[in-house]
């Protein structure tokens, strides 16, 4: 378990290196001058010269990077150029409303996706059986940004249920803790379930397919001919068995989410990571795309070494080793 | 006559049904735009007269804008040429099945084999309409109308407008200064200059803003803020999402074909460094990755295409690669090269033939993800430029007038949609008929 993990971090950070590496370079090698974005092309030119040795641009490019990386291992991810705050504590601001979605996302996911699953499983090769299987195909290929522009126009447009973007309503400083919390809940709803129903349909139709196999099984019907209810059968064999599958998809979705669900956040205005991550990509802030770039890659990476070590302790034949 | 010809299905399934459905729909097509085909056969004579009399414009027909296009159209070819005799029978055919001719019957149908079949040729259409582009446009798909008339109509709703109304409607933004349709321009401006002899002249033509010059336009799907046809920029939408879908896929197929050829032929160290890195670009997430290369390098078609399709080889790369090391066992790869058949040749005789069910199944569940990708990237306004219209940077830009003016988002967005579930369907049908061959 421990040599799992050893070799599982070593190759991460290898990872982490290779990928930080490449999109450093591919940010100061490309043309265009982040210089620019902050000044205006009447600006004299020393001015420009003054900010380009204030942002350590005008370095050599592998010196710059070795600062970067020296600076990075002592937690220092530099100062942001757009924000002109250091980076961490850009990142620090957004990162919790991106968890606060991602989470609420996956839950939702989570629920709906098993629950269609156990119902299509409970009425296997039934007309429930094949529209559920149906609806779940169609739904998982969907693109995001097109299920949260139909959640847009129904709920929020037509029916003006929900609020359509941001996070809080005008004014929300003055509410309460309860209406707060209430109001944040309405702004989560609609990119939460934007994000959940393409990955429920997903999980939906894996979850079946292994449910199906685990009630094939011998012991399935050895437990049913004991006696066993419907319930117990499930909560304590059909469920621990088909989980595995589920996990390791949802391993690789957190980490994706929590990096930021890009589309949906621009789609939503939600304040987290994929929209700083889309601002600092167009303003060309060096120092916050790299740090973006960490937090997300760090993320990932976790989350699926951990999806690997649930799926060990799930299913102890796949015992890491 | 018999049962097979009880309903259309069956017709579809019959015999010779795929050149069946693609005679009906030139039929159909022909006699809508029966103008369109008569003109650009002339203009096609007139481009082969030239062609043999060696004239100066020829390069026109290769320019580098319409490069990508061709590019597209082989690659289709190619693909129909390669696939279509061994897998028509596979995709078309099981309408057999269902009037109970053939004797094995199909446990296949099982799991979502029920739509794959009417989805095979729905894909087709789409490729269909995305290649037929510029003659089933009924607009130009950039042209701004006028915006106190045109802004924001209604599906179904129609314009007058009253003036000189043109033979034929102007093609796209590509084609406009392509060499075919400049020479359709050209025969249109001679036909106009024989009914009216003022026409070539800049004074106003004599009675042009009679009542016989009146003409009522109608948008199909309506317009959008800036007054376009939205039916006409779904179409070239669908062309360029097609077109940079083929592109990328056969950009990555190769890549994942020489990735895991060489990784399962060579065995060894190559072997684990290739997988090694094929793990690494797994980890990293594809959108993120696709969308700071693009942020970097620019978008054109090219680098979009390219981008693409280096960040999807790697699951086509595994598949190939656990493939080739299973053959790699088999008694008759051991027999051919004790025969002193170099790897080349083995490669090409035996490998290929036996992978190509696997490789052809990975290549349309690409197609959907590739698809989708670009759509993502272009609503992102990282994409396709907005003059150019694609289905993802339409459903970015009607965002503001989603309020007012819900069809200029939801058009692009069905169609989308509906193709990408059309090539995941077939996908699944391929690789459930391939399952139960095995």
């Amino acid at each position: 378990m421990i040599a799992f993990i050893q070799r599982r971090i070593f190759s991460a950070s290898l990872l982490l290196g290779g990928m930080l590496t490449l999109i450093f370079f591919a940010a100061h090698l490309t043309p265009g001058d982040p210089v620019n974005v902050f000044l205006s092309p009447n600006v004299p030119q020393n001015v420009a010269n003054e900010l380009r040795h204030q942002f350590g641009l005008d370095q050599n490019i592998v010196l710059q990077f070795g600062q970067w990386v020296r600076n990075a291992l002592t937690g220092n991810l530099g100062i942001s150029f757009a924000y002109r705050r250091p980076v961490l504590e850009v990142i620090a601001a957004v990162l919790p409303n991106t968890a606060v979605l991602a989470i609420t996302a996956i839950v939702f996911e989570l629920v709906l996706g098993l629950f269609f699953a156990a119902v299509a499983v409970r009425r296997h090769n039934s007309i429930v059986d094949t529209m559920i299987r149906n609806a779940a195909l169609v739904v998982s290929t969907q693109p995001t940004f097109w299920v949260g522009l139909l959640l847009l126009a129904m709920f929020s447009f037509a029916f003006g249920l929900l609020p359509s973007s941001q996070m809080h309503s005008l004014g929300a400083e003055s509410f309460s803790f309860g209406a707060n919390l209430f109001d944040v809940g309405k702004h989560l709803v609609l990119p939460a379930c934007t994000i959940a129903i393409p990955g429920s349909g997903a999980i939906c139709l894996y979850f079946r397919q292994s449910l199906l196999k685990v009630r094939r099984e011998e012991y399935m019907t050895y437990a049913h001919s004991v006696g066993l209810s419907n319930w117990a059968l499930f909560v304590y064999y059909e469920l621990p068995n088909a989980l595995p599958p589920v996990i390791s998809i949802l391993g690789l979705e957190i980490g994706t989410l929590l990096s930021g669900a890009i589309v949906t956040e621009t789609l939503f205005a939600w304040p987290g990571m994929g929209r700083l991550t889309v601002l600092a990509l167009s303003a060309r802030d060096y120092p916050l795309i790299m740090g973006c770039t960490l937090v997300s890659g760090v993320f990932v990476v976790v989350a699926n070494m951990i999806a690997d070590l649930l799926y060990g302790t799930v299913d102890p034949r796949v015992r890491m080793t | 006559m018999n049962k097979r010809f009880l309903s259309v299905w069956r017709v579809i399934g019959g015999q010779r049904p795929a050149s069946v459905v693609l005679a009906v729909v030139f039929i159909l097509f022909s006699l809508w735009r029966w103008k369109v085909i008569l003109m650009s056969c002339v203009s096609l004579l007139l481009v082969l007269l030239v062609f043999v009399g060696g004239g100066t414009n020829i390069s026109q027909c290769l320019r580098p804008g319409l490069f990508e296009y061709w590019l597209a159209a082989f690659v289709w070819m190619l693909m129909a040429f390669l696939f279509g005799k061994r897998y028509a029978k596979i995709l078309l055919g099981s309408g057999n099945n269902m009037s109970g001719g053939s004797g094995c019957s199909e446990p296949a149908n099982e799991e979502g084999a029920r739509f794959g079949h009417p989805a095979v040729l729905v894909l087709l259409s789409y490729v269909f309409v995305a290649m037929m582009a510029p003659l089933l446009a009924p607009h130009d798909p950039t042209a701004q109308g006028d915006l106190r008339t045109t802004r924001l109509l209604k599906p179904l709703e129609s314009r007058v407008t009253i003036g000189k109304t043109p033979l034929i409607e102007k093609d796209g933004p590509e084609m406009t200064s392509a060499f075919v349709p400049r020479m359709l321009e050209h025969v249109n401006g001679y036909l106009l200059q024989l009914k009216n002899p003022y026409a070539h002249h800049d004074a106003p033509m004599p009675g042009a803003l009679n009542e016989h010059d009146r003409r009522v336009e109608v948008f199909f799907l309506g317009t959008d803020d800036l007054g376009r046809d939205v039916f006409s920029r779904v179409i070239y939408g669908l062309r360029i999402s097609v077109l940079i879908g083929t592109l990328s896929v056969a950009c990555s197929i190769l890549i994942a074909s020489l990735v895991g050829f060489v990784a399962g032929i060579q065995g060894g160290w190559i072997d684990h460094v290739l997988m090694r890195i094929t793990d690494l670009f797994i980890a990293v997430p594809s959108l993120f990755l696709v969308i700071s290369l693009v942020a970097f390098f620019g978008n054109s078609t090219t680098l979009l295409v390219l981008v693409l399709g280096t960040t999807g080889w790697m699951g086509v790369a595994r598949i190939i690669r656990g493939e080739v090391a299973i053959l790699n066992e088999r008694e008759f790869i051991s027999a051919s090269r004790l025969l002193g058949r170099s790897s080349l040749q083995i490669v090409r005789d035996h490998m290929i033939p036996n992978l190509m069910p696997a490789i052809v199944v990975a290549m349309v569940l690409q197609l959907g993800n590739v698809i989708l990708a670009e759509a993502a990237l272009s609503f992102l306004g990282l994409g396709i430029q907005p003059p150019t219209p694609s289905l993802g940077n339409m459903i970015g830009e009607s965002l503001p007038y989603l309020r007012s003016a819900w069809w200029v988002g939801i058009f692009p967005g069905i169609i989308l949609s509906a193709l990408v579930v059309q090539a995941n369907l077939v996908g699944e049908r391929l690789q459930n008929t391939g399952r139960n061959r095995a």
